[in-house]
């Protein structure tokens, strides 16, 4: 049956009620069957109210339905009585159900009109954190893997094949075609680090000017050429994956690690230092002034993290700890000459039993009054011959200052 | 016969035992005199309509009867003065508040209140000398509070029925004229309709189908019967319908939607099969009318929403 059809017969049979309404006030009778007279046998009050409350056994039900159909008097009670009961049904329910016990609630919780809505929704529920929990583990694994390991290695894995293609032209058996997803991966962190490129490539250039102030020997075999010399180096680098070495990578040789460059870097620094110290005090004093100055100058600052610029900086600070080291030990400022012991003290050595407030006779080395000094006095040349810079002696109660 | 007939005194006494038991006052109601109340009850909602109900169904209904309002109404009937003094003072306010809800002016309320408790006692007498109240139709399977307004209702409604009928004897000329008009605003088919053609066809449309639906609707079963009566000409809600039924809003428009596609297939039928209609002719019938009466229905609630404006005095919501 259609609605509109239902929608027209609803019309309809208001119409009609409402005209048997009218004669039923008028005092028509009913062709609806409806009687209010007193030819029928009405329902009683006990009969009325007991309907009305539907405390009424089946079979006395139909019997008491079917006179209500047929009789507006005592519908017209029934509904009266039913509305009254209804307004104070509620209050006697709510009474009864104000407390309900322990396992009154518990049973109702594992109720079948409970648990027909809850296992789908738990169901439901239980399939979002799964899928969640999986989708995040895999966000997360693609973290790890674009910011700690594999761009790393991928981007120096890309290097390492295209660079061979690049200079050579053909492809060779053991360098496998990219993978287009380590592409994107690689595209995106290019696209991330692009703000970093001339950082980046301050910061290469500035470890590069270490490496080469503390191991000269390395500048022109080991160090990378320069950035603008290379087809990559308009390319945005990733601060955390070093650049291989071009020389390496011309030759094919297998890729060197970081650790084992910086173990190269430091055998060959160690002659270099060798070198240094014995090329005085003076000269580690001059370096560590430059490197303050370079420091100071925001290189190392802006420096790039990486293997490189440790090796820069791990010279110099050795470099610096044996300076601090000699000085705080005391181990290299005396030296006994000639049965005297002298003191440095910053560039002068002074003798021992030297006192501040005894005059000093100056005399400088070639001079008249040094040949004649040291022809008088033999072991005053051995001092000034061992000894270099200025030397403070005291000899025969007189203090000298040899300069 | 006379052996089921023992079995079910001896249940009723069992059951009358049981019922004084669990009572909260008793009123010094005996088992003796509670038996004869609990088998009329028993013979008025069971065993007039099953006669071999089995023991369990009597045990079951006997032992759901409100015994606390059953022995103080017996308690009443047999002169006990506490329990009349009982009866007044918890149900005064019922009585009261059930006679206000049936009259229409307060004075008749007060007076059907008055009224109500000598009806209750009985002015006359029994054949075995005990006051023919209302009292001894108590069954205390409803509850007392609900009786008494039924009892209201019910006077309510029969003193009314002896006022109309001495209006109407009065007032048999105004009474004519009031039929013809009501006849005539009722006259639906009537509405809109230009020519005198159509106007005299869809005049007698309208009458067959008014006819064949009302015989459709004595057709139906006595629930849905009940529900049409009470939805359409006794203007309920389909929820307080519902409640009259027993039944959810939910059921009973499910109820209602069926019983609106039942009159539908039944008026066609019948008016193909007895009034000689064609399909499409009944189903143009149908439009129409339902066309004229949306026409008609709008004035009326325009009408009506008036009326509340004026009598609210709030204005109109658009």
């Amino acid at each position: 049956m259609k609605k509109a059809d239902n929608n027209e017969m609803d019309l309809v049979l208001r119409s009609l009620a409402k005209s048997r309404r009218d004669e039923s006030a008028l005092g028509f009778g009913s062709a609806v069957g409806d009687y209010r007279g007193e030819m029928a046998e009405h329902l009683d009050a006990d009969e009325l109210i007991t309907f009305a409350e539907g405390l009424v056994p089946e079979l006395a039900r139909a019997r008491f339905t079917e006179h209500l159909a047929d009789c507006a008097s005592c519908r017209g009670t029934v509904v009266s009585l039913a509305q009254a009961s209804g307004i104070a049904s509620p209050s006697l329910t709510a009474k009864n159900e104000s407390h309900p016990g322990f396992w009154q609630k518990l049973a109702a919780l594992f109720s079948p009109q409970v648990w027909r809505y809850a296992v789908p929704a738990l169901t439901l529920t239980a399939v979002i954190a799964v899928s969640f929990l999986a989708l995040r583990q895999r966000s997360g694994r693609e973290f790890v893997v674009e910011h700690y390991g594999a761009p790393a290695t991928t981007e120096s894995e890309l290097r390492t094949k295209e660079q061979p293609l690049e200079t050579s032209g053909k492809q060779t058996p053991s360098v496998p075609k990219t993978r287009p997803d380590l592409n994107e991966s690689i595209d995106s962190t290019r696209e991330r680090s692009k703000s970093q490129s001339d950082r980046d490539e301050i910061a290469k250039s500035t470890a590069n000017t270490d490496l080469a102030a503390a191991a000269p020997g390395l500048k022109d075999s080991s160090l990378p050429p320069p950035p603008a010399a290379s087809s990559d180096a308009a390319r945005p680098q990733p601060s955390f994956a070093p650049e291989p070495k071009a020389g390496a990578l011309a030759s094919g040789r297998p890729i060197v690690s970081e650790v084992d460059k910086k173990v190269e870097v430091q055998k060959e620094e160690q002659p270099a230092e060798r070198a240094a110290q014995q090329r005085g005090r003076d000269e580690y004093k001059v370096d560590a002034s430059k490197n303050a100055e370079d420091k100071s100058s925001g290189l190392y600052t802006n420096a790039p993290s990486g293997p490189r610029r440790a090796d820069g900086t791990m010279t110099e600070r050795r470099a610096n700890s044996v300076k601090n080291k000699r000085e705080s030990s005391g181990e290299e400022e005396t030296r006994a000459v000639s049965g005297r012991r002298f003191r440095r003290q910053g560039n002068v050595w002074i003798d021992t039993s030297y006192q501040s407030s005894r005059t000093t006779i100056n005399v400088s080395r070639g001079s008249e009054q040094f040949r004649a000094l040291v022809a008088d006095e033999p072991e005053i040349r051995t001092v000034a011959n061992q000894l270099a810079g200025e030397v403070i002696v005291v000899w025969k109660g007189k203090a000298y200052r040899i300069r | 016969m006379s052996q089921r007939k023992d079995q079910n005194d001896n249940l009723y006494a069992e059951g009358a035992r049981r019922l004084l038991a669990r009572a909260t006052d008793n009123y010094e109601v005996t088992s003796d005199v509670l038996t004869p109340r609990i088998r009329t009850t028993v013979e008025k909602y069971v065993l007039k309509d099953d006669e071999n109900a089995p023991a369990q169904t009597l045990i079951d209904f006997v032992d759901s009867l409100q015994v606390d309002d059953l022995c103080l109404i017996v308690a009443c009937e047999h002169g006990n003065q506490k329990a009349w003094s009982d009866l007044v003072e918890r149900f005064s306010g019922t009585v009261r508040s059930a006679a206000r809800s049936a009259s229409s002016n307060e004075e008749g309320a007060e007076d059907l209140a008055q009224s109500i408790w000598a009806e209750l006692h009985g002015l006359r007498s029994r054949e075995d000398g005990k006051p023919a109240g209302k009292l001894a139709y108590y069954s205390g399977r409803g509850s007392l509070a609900g009786w008494l307004r039924a009892v209201v209702a019910q006077l309510a409604i029969d003193q009314h029925r002896k006022l109309s009928r001495l209006v109407q004897t009065e007032e048999d000329g105004d009474f004519d004229r009031i039929m013809g008009q009501g006849r005539e605003d009722n006259d639906w088919t009537a509405q809109g309709v230009i020519s005198p053609e159509i106007e005299v066809s869809n005049k007698f449309a309208a009458a067959d189908i008014q006819k064949t639906l009302a015989k459709a609707i004595q057709q139906l079963s006595a629930e849905d019967r009940l529900l049409v009566k009470l939805y359409y000409f006794d203007g309920l809600r389909l929820k307080e319908a519902g409640a009259v039924l027993g039944v959810h809003e939910a059921t009973a428009s499910r109820r209602l939607a069926k019983v609106h596609g039942d009159l539908r297939r039944e008026v066609e039928t019948a008016l193909i099969g007895e009034e000689g209609w064609t399909r499409s002719e009944t189903e143009r019938a149908f439009s129409d009318i339902a066309l004229h009466l949306e026409a008609d229905i709008e004035p009326l609630v325009t009408a009506e929403t008036v009326l509340m404006q004026k009598e609210t005095g709030s204005p109109l919501k658009s």
